[in-house]
């Protein structure tokens, strides 16, 4: 499903027009932005939680020229499907 | 900072920003999720600009095993939730971390770091392999003939020899020094290709070794410089005095002992003034009284001993004189002259069972040294 079908389903859901939705959309991305700077695990129940994740630097090897790079320190958005979220998934799966 | 963030809470936040009611933001967002977890469930990924991806990946069928009891269970196939967050999102979450850059790193810098390492314990082995070679030279016959008098220990080693053990110690230290210099040559030539960093920390370490080599030639010149003035003052003072008698002061043992050790004054008469050439130029020392043989596969140092000396026990004596030129006393190259000193040099005597000891107990710190 694609942005703009996901839109739609979500703005007939709430009987609200696509660009309210959007706009919604727009402003959820911020607020969980500014959460995961902070540091902030953010908790969805029955779907998941959204976690900042520190990956430390690492050397790697270039496969072909074989230089080393020095990898920096990054932070990652991790998701990490809840329990029920992935029940659901593989009942109506099996 | 490390809180957990609830729905309500994510929806207050959202309230605050965006300018809507919590109430909402609530429903919105309760929406939202069950819309995503409803297309998910129906077994479609979901794409949300902004956010990212939900994708489904298929996790075919495996085995494992409960870690607890051992048993073996199958893991049935099953949907697995990836999420991949949109670029944007992953920038902004990255912000605190977007100064750095994926840097090369060039061998250079990081063989400069290693290189003091490898190099310090290298330095320290060749400053104590010509330490431990000095103890075991001066503490060997100490340790092993306690009951030696310690005033013996002074006495037949008269001034030449000690300028003689100090030039023992001089070329040990030179071969120390030629064999490390050479391991490092080795050792450029293998890392040759590893930068210029590593060249001029080599650089380095060669030139510390050249000033500590000269610094140790200073300082025995110094110190030999100073004995002959003594000696030739002392001379002056007392002209009166024998060359024997000068020996015995200047060791400060026991007068009547010197000389009984002694067996003739003259050789001790003779032994002064080439102590006293000596240090000025030690390289030429009496090479008209040198008597020279060969080590051969049927001769070696014990047969030259006995056949010279009367006592084969006394080879170390021979080694001694010779040591700059011999590394293992069992693996003397055949065709090897050495030189045989007169063992009047040494001060032993070979009806004197205690030197004969002693020399007996040198060669044996000399076979310590090879093991």
């Amino acid at each position: 499903m694609d942005n703009k079908t996901f839109t739609e389903t979500l703005a007939l859901k709430l009987g609200k027009s696509s660009q309210e939705v959007q706009a919604m959309t727009d402003t959820f991305t911020e607020a969980l932005t500014a959460s995961i700077l902070d540091m902030d695990t953010v908790a969805i129940p029955s779907f998941g939680n959204f976690e900042p994740r520190k990956r430390l630097e690492r050397i790697s090897v270039h496969p072909s020229t074989g230089k080393r790079l020095l990898v920096p320190p990054k932070m990652t958005l991790a998701f990490k499907p809840s329990a029920m979220l992935k029940k659901r998934l593989n009942a109506e799966e099996n | 900072m490390d809180q957990k963030i609830t729905l309500p809470r994510l929806a207050a936040i959202m309230a605050e920003k965006g300018g809507y009611s919590k109430k909402a933001c609530e429903d919105y967002l309760k929406a939202f999720f069950s819309t995503v977890s409803d297309t998910l469930a129906s077994g479609e990924s979901v794409k949300i600009k902004g956010l990212g991806a939900f994708k489904l990946t298929r996790v075919e069928e495996r085995k494992s095993v409960n870690v607890s009891t051992g048993e073996e269970y199958v893991i049935p196939a099953h949907d697995k939730i990836s999420f991949l967050p949109a670029k944007e999102l992953a920038e902004a979450v990255n912000a605190p971390f977007a100064i750095f850059e994926t840097v090369e790193i060039d061998d250079g810098p990081s063989e400069e770091t290693s290189e003091p390492i490898a190099e310090a314990p290298a330095e320290i082995e060749s400053s104590e392999l010509s330490e431990s070679s000095d103890l075991s030279e001066e503490k060997a016959p100490e340790e092993s003939a306690p009951e030696e008098e310690p005033s013996e220990q002074s006495e037949p080693f008269d001034l030449s020899e000690e300028i003689l053990s100090e030039e023992e110690v001089r070329n040990e230290d030179q071969v120390v020094e030629e064999m490390h210099e050479d391991a490092d040559e080795k050792r450029r030539n293998r890392k040759r290709h590893f930068g210029r960093g590593f060249l001029v920390g080599f650089g380095a370490a060669v030139f510390a070794m050249a000033i500590g080599f000269v610094l140790f030639y200073i300082f025995i010149l110094a110190k030999m410089e100073t004995r002959i003035q003594e000696l030739t003052a002392y001379e002056r003072e007392h002209p009166q005095l024998t060359a024997v008698d000068s020996i015995s002061d200047s060791v400060s043992s026991e007068a009547d002992e010197a000389v009984a050790t002694h067996p003739s004054d003259e050789s001790g008469v003779g032994e002064t003034p080439t102590a006293k050439v000596e240090p000025a130029a030690p390289q030429q020392e009496q090479t008209d009284e040198k008597v020279y043989d060969t080590v051969s596969t049927t001769r070696y140092l014990t047969t030259i001993a006995g056949e010279h000396y009367g006592d084969k026990r006394l080879w170390a004596v021979i080694y001694k004189e010779n040591a700059a030129i011999l590394g293992h006393p069992d693996r003397i190259r055949p065709g090897t002259k050495v030189v045989v000193p007169p063992l009047s040099k040494y001060g032993v005597d070979p009806k004197n069972p205690k030197d004969v000891r002693k020399v007996v107990n040198d060669g044996a710190a000399i076979y310590a040294k090879y093991k």
